[in-house]
């Protein structure tokens, strides 16, 4: 009856808060994960002639589809030669002892310099994540995700507050 | 005025507590990284700036707030600071804190102290759920008002040491820390001098919380009303005049063990009988007469 009268009361609600603490600890350290995103961002030379392509960082889309507003949408392929005085192709075929010309691979005028940025995800544990705090390492990104301030292995030394 | 209470044996609570400011000397060289080794990944449950270059452990509230800029919830703090809380309670702020301890060494200067009303002691629960949970949280770190932003701990272990050392190595930057920090400093280090623990009275959050756990803790200080003769003994002895029938409770107790001079006042266990014998009374009892 003693030993009963002794865990209730007091003892029962200490008893429930540090089960509870351990219990948050143990939690935090074996279970408790975090998502971080580290953003590398990297310089990019991109082919002018097809800078939306499908294959290129930027997507498949092009910056106008139909048309630049407020103007009539771009025909689909070559204008129509119909009711032209020269014969369809006249203007544009070459001499005839010659080829087509070369096409003039110029490296600088067709490439564009763009910025290309990859997301690679962390998931990080809760410990490493309150490292990463102390120093001001990570920070809550626009998008509503932790973000790392950094790139690589090594974070900055200094809380920035 | 001499109480009765002061020709009776004493018990050991009250021996121990005449070397409190060695045991926080002692905690004190476990904060400040005596093996070099920062384990900034583990929150220690004291009120220690992690950007201390000698600190040792995460300060609790910082890594809470900066939790609460990421929203996302920090299981490790909150799990410190409940399982230690539900042992100590606010023991922590009175015998290993050692931005407390500061602040004790400053209340020995001669000084006019001035006492503060105990309605100030709520203020501590403004700044914890403002500076430390909502701004964080709806404003981000980067918010003026963001708790390590205005932390007199903060300026005074991590700001202080981090330009002083910049300045000696003459780096090329230099982080100063904002006008409203070294404010706030310069306004703390004078308040200790005048006024004992300002700072632990008026705003820590962190002593906000382990005052919420000394209602449940294990350890805790009991009032034993069958042996209080109204002296005002304890009254005396406190450095904040805490009612002594509220002093197991009171939200701005530090439990300093000063009061435990008088007899009514101990400290008890959770598992104590509300009438049984005091477990750390030591002195075998007086002789009858």
């Amino acid at each position: 009856m003693a030993i009963l009268r002794r865990i209730t009361g007091r003892a029962i609600f200490a008893t429930l808060l540090f089960a509870g603490g351990v219990a948050g600890i143990v939690y935090a350290a074996q279970c408790h994960t975090i998502e971080v995103i580290e953003v590398q961002e990297e310089e990019v030379f991109l082919p002018a002639d097809s800078p939306f392509g499908p294959g290129s960082p930027f997507g498949g889309v092009p910056p106008y589809p139909g048309g630049p507003p407020g103007m009539p949408p771009f025909p689909e392929g070559p204008p129509s030669m119909e009711g032209s005085p020269f014969p369809e192709g006249a203007p544009f075929s070459g001499p005839p002892s010659f080829g087509p010309p070369l096409p003039f691979e110029d490296p600088l005028a067709r490439k564009i310099k763009a910025i290309k940025t990859t997301e690679i995800l962390h998931v990080e544990s809760e410990p490493k994540v309150v490292l990463e705090v102390t120093v001001g390492g990570v920070i809550l990104a626009d998008s509503g995700r932790i973000e790392r301030t950094y790139i690589g292995d090594e974070g900055p030394a200094l809380c920035p507050t | 005025m001499v109480s009765m209470a002061d020709r009776k044996p004493k018990p050991v609570t009250w021996r121990l507590a005449r070397w409190r400011a060695w045991v926080q000397a002692a905690f004190l060289m476990a904060w400040l990284d005596p093996m070099l080794v920062r384990m900034h990944w583990v929150c220690s449950p004291v009120f220690h700036c992690y950007s201390c270059p000698v600190a040792t452990f995460a300060c609790p509230i910082g890594v809470l707030a900066q939790f609460s800029a990421l929203h996302a919830i920090p299981f490790l703090a909150i799990g410190t600071l409940l399982a230690v809380g539900a042992v100590f309670g606010s023991f922590v702020c009175g015998w290993a804190c050692p931005f407390g301890f500061l602040q004790d060494l400053a209340a020995r200067v001669p000084t006019p102290k001035l006492r503060l009303p105990s309605w100030m002691g709520l203020s501590r629960y403004a700044v914890l759920l403002g500076l430390v949970l909502a701004i964080p949280y709806f404003f981000g770190e980067k918010h003026p008002l963001f708790v390590c932003r205005v932390c007199p701990a903060g300026a005074l272990e991590g700001a202080a040491p981090n330009v002083a050392y910049q300045l000696a190595t003459g780096a090329p930057t230099i982080d100063w820390p904002s006008t409203a920090k070294i404010a706030i400093l310069a306004a703390f280090l004078i308040a200790i001098f005048f006024t004992w623990r300002p700072w632990c009275t008026l705003f820590c959050p962190l002593g906000a919380i382990f005052s919420l756990c000394n209602r449940v803790s294990f350890l805790f200080v009991r009032f034993r009303a069958d042996r209080c003769n109204d002296c005002e003994l304890c009254r005396d002895l406190c450095k904040h005049r805490g009612p002594s029938e509220r002093r197991g409770g009171d939200l701005r107790c530090i439990r300093c063990l000063d009061c435990v001079r008088c007899r009514a006042i101990s400290v008890g266990t959770a598992f104590d009988r509300p009438d049984g014998p005091e477990l750390v009374q030591i002195d075998p009892p007086a002789p009858p007469a």
